[in-house]
């Protein structure tokens, strides 16, 4: 591994300005799993994602940690490991969807010490960005590897000149809570709705969200879902443990008499970001959940174009969408 | 054809010598602590990771990122001047090739002319930290000139003009072979029935928890010792002084404890060279330990194998005829190649009755990591197809496939068509244990869609007849040191791999002495101190260096009976040796300590040492290649598995697994039960999971050299495992033993594949079984295609012309009519 610097910010403002100076050379720490463990041992490093020089430890601020809930949401700092967020009360009642995202990452090991944010920010799993001889587009190389090569577990949907999947359960959670997250930089502090937080390849083939080199993510807030709300959570993994998502469905939704009134539908595994499946929300709505899943979770094929080896992700997120939905109405 | 059994001289027959009951035995069948556990599990045991010598340097390799290339230039400047690097070691210093076998010698410790891999070393450099090695080897430049590359079986067979290795037999197979054990065609002839099915089995790797490590130390006696994390230091031992061009007698090779091995450590590799070449050339001790990384290219893990398999059949199921051809993608180089693509043949007729045989087989090189023994060396791909077949034949003839194998399993004490020697066989019982626990007559066909019960069967070989070298010494011995502390050490070269060879030793010679394990002081694996024995692979540890520590322990227990009878007067038939004591059978309160007995022996015949050895019998087969397949015995197993299949998803779970081994007495039943388990496991997860599959396109890369994206199973995914020893002594093992290692593991992909059929009535004749083929096979089923995933075809191979074998029934009819069968051999 490279050697590095080491920073101890002992607040967000001292961490921005390490941030600000290094530019594109700094990396934000959290648990450091994928960054050190994974980006950083394994050399994944290109002209459009150079090795870090420098590393901010975010755990020497005790401001990103934390679960505060109010009549309004629920705020969680950045820096709250999974674990504390499983076993919180108020996430628990209000939120268990990100409470299950959350237990179903990697292993308990994981969890103890991976934090929100850095599961949020964490990079693809694409074993060809991941391999360091290949010089794919993600990292400012020129080509993708994945179009000829082995992609069994590539994106089905929304891959344009790149085709990793998101790999953040909480993430796909999140956007089906409508949260939004809390970002500081040197300008200050700005509010982005996860709905607009995340980029697939066409936007900005070099990164899965908004955020740039000298910005943070501080906290995460979720909205108290609508009375009523049904919440649901699935992920297909290979394993039973330290596995990503094949295929995840989180769902939140309101009903009335059988009938699907107001909610969302979110896919992990399935495209470059959390994938809202708009088509099945809109082939549902208003209709009798149990009489029109079939046909609805079925839509989720009209917009998904698979690769040469991953046809069968699109039957199993069909399967998938209709057993979470089924499961969220039980 | 009847053979004799075992004639019972090691400890087996239930009477001693002088006719009376044998005593009940105290340590053997018993549960016990393996005699290294307590400083394992507190962390006390020194790996070879652990271990620290005053001025040790650290190595590291520069290996190839390119998969099949000739080198133009390798240019180490830099790397020599950088601060802390003491040593640069190229290829051209070693020019000597080697391999494991003698026929397979295609390797350099550093490639100079030409890399046929990604991860082929080409470097290695010598530092003062580990640090500083890793960033000289960054400083590293190699220039390739390109070659095309070779992926898969296809593209060798298709490409023979794009050689990886000139020495290779033709284009870029390696090796190949034919047999015809009596007429095939005539057998297909008689057969009511004709099919042939194609099969194919990916290759995976062992996994060790424990990266390879070697420390190579030069002293300034001009002698060589290696400390080395390795199954076989004798092998090892060899190479070293043939490659580095010293003398054998200067070479010590300490095999360190083993953080698992599974095949995985058996051949001699680059790494372990070039650390003692590097202090060879700075005269301090050298370390690498590998990354895990690196350990996914040395691999020599399963063999990827395409399979085709022509049965003729009767009416009642009865094999008329067998026609197996193999093809194994053996990667990048030899190694135990020859060996693995022979076992993907002979020992397809060690279970049912196969009256006339024929086997081709072929093994070709590719621009991957290569292929060599993993657990169950070769035999888990042809056993796959044969349980799978075996199991459509049951379908197509309506048979209950468990019955179905009873009917067809092959005698003890016989030969098989290929002149295998069957010992004991406790396979019919090992059915009837797995049938009526798995609740099988019951429950098969009576589950719900999607739940399904499947049974496979399979045999191991008890060790090998034949050494990896030709010669006609022991495959084992043993040295047994008593003095007048009343300590007994045992010597011998066995290497504990985790399996507990040692554990091993200490209970058969505290059995013979009557004392207890924890007794016995075990000196093992170093080729300097204790005697040869050959390495901890084809499951021949236990039979073999067991047999030789009972003749050792039972030639010291003579000696010491001699000194003991007079002084006691009591006839020596009478003595017994048994909680610590030596006695009088009739008079227990007429003896002494065992640690009093020795020092009368010492006192009357000066220093006690004893010696024990085995070798293998003769194979009984004449024809070349007839070394490959004998064993003293064979073990047997029977599985059945549970399988909960979801047909949308095509998700395959585990719920439970019953199976039965036939491993002979246990020495120790705990450590039995351990590999029983230990191989459902592994064979579980290669089965529904496990690939060393590589990302194509333009770089033949693994497609992902880490514990993260290799899936294999965790204890999570494990299932409720039913196991059931049978415990019938075999004749030719010590104390009636069997192997237990590497059988086990055989049945549970085909079960498992079985299974999957009996719950959705598909088949996917192809491992691993992934959710997307069991899919695809509903799929294809629902429209009225065939309900199957697997290869629709078999290669055009160029075999050689079958080596024609007569059958030892053809035998037996020549002795009858006085004519010989075309092709037979004397």
């Amino acid at each position: 591994m490279k050697s590095f610097e080491l920073y101890e910010p002992k607040n967000v403002q001292e961490a921005l300005v390490v941030l600000k100076t290094h530019g594109n050379k700094a990396r934000a720490l959290a648990g450091g799993s994928d960054l050190v463990a994974g980006v950083m041992k394994d050399w994944v490093e290109g002209t459009g994602m150079p090795m870090p020089d420098a590393l901010v430890d975010l755990s020497t601020i005790p401001q990103l940690k934390g679960i505060k809930a109010d009549a309004r949401g629920i705020t969680i700092g950045a820096m709250t490991t999974l674990t504390d967020i499983i076993e919180n009360k108020e996430v628990i009642a209000r939120i268990p969807l990100l409470k299950d995202a959350a237990h179903s990452v990697a292993s308990q090991l994981i969890r103890n010490y991976g934090t929100l944010g850095g599961n949020l920010n964490q990079r693809p799993r694409c074993w060809f960005f991941r391999g360091k001889d290949f010089d794919c587009f993600k990292k400012g190389g020129d080509f993708c590897y994945s179009v000829s090569g082995d992609n069994r577990y590539h994106a089905i949907i929304g891959g344009e000149g790149c085709y990793i999947v998101h790999p953040s359960d909480t993430a796909t959670a999140l956007l089906a809570l409508n949260a939004s997250a809390k970002i500081a930089g040197p300008a200050g502090e700005r509010t982005v709705a996860f709905d607009n937080l995340f980029v697939g390849p066409g936007v900005n083939i070099l990164a899965e969200n908004v955020l740039k080199p000298e910005e943070l993510m501080t906290e995460i807030f979720i909205p108290n879902p609508a009375p009523g709300t049904r919440q649901a959570w699935t992920k297909l993994k290979n394993r039973q443990v330290y596995d990503f998502a094949v295929c995840a469905v989180a769902t939140a939704f309101t009903v009335e008499n059988g009938t699907w009134k107001d909610g969302r539908i979110v896919m992990g595994g399935v495209a470059p970001v959390p994938y809202r499946a708009l088509v099945v929300e809109n082939a549902i709505k208003g209709k009798d959940i149990k009489a029109a899943i079939k046909q609805a979770s079925a839509a989720i094929r009209t917009v998904a174009r698979p690769m040469s080896m991953n046809a069968y992700k699109v039957d199993i997120a069909a399967n998938m969408l209709e057993r979470t939905i089924l499961a969220g109405l039980a | 054809m009847a053979i004799n059994p075992g004639t019972g001289s090691n400890g087996v027959s239930g009477t001693t010598s002088n006719g009376k009951p044998a005593r009940k035995r105290s340590v053997i069948g018993k549960a016990q602590t393996k005699i290294d556990t307590r400083d394992k599990v507190r962390g006390i045991t020194k790996y070879t990771d652990d271990m620290v010598f005053p001025r040790m340097l650290y190595a590291k390799l520069f290996r190839s990122t390119v998969p099949h290339a000739r080198i133009k230039s390798i240019d180490i400047s830099a790397a020599e001047k950088y601060p802390g690097v003491k040593a640069v070691l190229t290829g051209h210093a070693l020019p000597v090739a080697f391999g494991i076998m003698p026929v397979a010698q295609d390797e350099h410790v550093l490639a100079y002319e030409k890399v046929r891999m990604v991860g082929d070393a080409i470097a290695a450099v010598a530092a003062t930290s580990e640090e500083a090695a890793d960033e000289a080897v960054q400083l590293i430049k190699v220039e390739y000139e390109l070659l095309p590359s070779i992926g898969s079986i296809q593209e060798a067979l298709d490409n023979p003009d794009t050689q990886i290795h000139s020495t290779s037999e033709n284009g870029n197979i390696h090796r190949s072979i034919a047999y015809e054990f009596g007429d095939v065609e005539a057998g297909f002839a008689e057969a009511d029935h004709v099919r042939e099915d194609f099969f194919f089995y990916e290759g995976n790797t062992h996994l060790a928890l424990e990266e390879h490590s070697s420390i190579g130390i030069w002293s300034a006696d001009q002698k060589l010792t290696l400390h080395s994390s390795t199954q076989n230091p004798h092998y090892l031992h060899r190479t070293l002084a043939k490659v580095l061009e010293i003398d054998q007698a200067r070479v010590r090779v300490i095999a360190a404890p083993c953080g698992g091995g599974f095949g995985g450590k058996c051949d001699p590799f680059n790494h372990e060279i070039a650390v003692c070449k590097l202090s060879m050339m700075t005269g301090r001790p050298v370390k690498i330990t590998l990354t895990r990384e690196e350990v996914f290219y040395c691999h020599r893990g399963r063999h990827p194998v395409l399979m085709s398999m022509k049965i003729g059949y009767k009416n009642d199921g009865s094999i008329t005829a067998f026609h197996n051809r193999t093809v194994a993608d053996g990667g990048a180089y030899g190694g135990h190649g020859p060996a693995s693509m022979l076992y993907t043949g002979v020992l397809q007729t060690t279970t049912y009755k196969m009256p006339r045989y024929k086997f081709q087989g072929a093994r070709v090189n590719t621009n991957k990591a290569p292929c060599g023994p993993k657990r169950g060396h070769g035999t888990p791909q042809p056993r796959f197809g044969q349980e799978v077949q075996l199991d459509k034949i049951a379908t197509h003839l309506g048979l209950d496939p468990a019955e179905y194998r009873k009917s067809l399993l092959v005698e003890p004490h016989s030969l098989t068509a290929n002149w295998l020697p069957i010992a004991t066989i406790g396979l019919k019982k090992c059915i009837d244990k797995v049938v009526e626990g798995s609740g099988w007559k019951q429950r098969r066909g009576n589950l719900p869609h999607g739940k399904g019960l499947g049974i496979a069967c399979s045999a191991y070989m008890t060790g090998a007849g034949t050494a990896i070298y030709w010669n006609a010494m022991p495959h084992s011995g043993v040295q047994i040191k008593l003095d007048r502390s009343g300590c007994v050490a045992v010597f011998c070269g066995v290497t504990d791999i985790g399996q507990g060879s040692n554990s091993m030793l200490a209970y058969i010679a505290a059995e013979i002495f009557g004392i207890d394990p924890f007794d016995i002081r075990v000196v093992s694996s170093d080729t300097d101190i204790t005697p040869v024995d050959l390495g901890s692979y084809s499951s021949r540890v236990t039979l073999m260096a067991g047999n030789a520590c009972v003749q050792a322990a039972e030639r010291a227990k003579a000696i010491i009976v001699e000194a003991v009878a007079p002084k006691l007067e009591v006839p020596a038939e009478r003595i017994v040796f048994e909680g610590r004591r030596v006695f009088d059978e009739e008079d227990p309160n007429k003896g002494m300590t065992f640690a009093e007995a020795v020092i009368l022996a010492e006192t009357q015949f000066g220093t006690l040492g004893t010696t024990g050895s085995y070798k293998p019998p003769k194979w009984p087969g004449k024809y070349r290649g007839a070394g490959v397949g004998p064993a003293p015995t064979y073990s047997y197993c029977a599985s059945v598995v549970e399988t909960d299949v979801n047909p949308h998803t095509g998700i395959v779970s585990v719920p439970r697994i019953w199976i039965a081994h036939d491993g002979g007495t246990s020495i120790n039943p705990t450590l039995v039960m351990g590999q029983v388990e230990g191989s459902v496991y592994m064979g579980l997860s290669e089965t529904l999971f496990e690939e060393m599959t590589y990302r194509g396109n333009r770089n033949v890369v693994h497609k992902f050299p880490s514990f993260l994206e290799y899936k294999s199973h965790t204890s999570n995914d494990m299932p409720d495992i039913i196991t059931y020893l049978l415990e019938d002594p075999e004749p030719n093992g010590p104390f009636g033993a069997k192997e237990a290692g590497q059988g086990p593991l055989l049945p549970i992909p085909p079960a498992v594949a079985n299974s999957i059929f009996n719950a959705v009535g598909v088949r996917v004749d192809e491992i691993p079984i992934t959710p997307d083929k069991v899919l695809r096979a509903i799929r294809a089923k629902a429209k009225g295609q065939e309900g199957r995933v697997g290869p629709m075809r078999f290669p055009e191979v160029p075999y050689p012309d079958p080596i024609v074998v007569a059958t030892p029934d053809d035998r037996d009819h020549v002795v009858a009519t006085g004519k010989e069968p075309v092709g037979a051999t004397k």
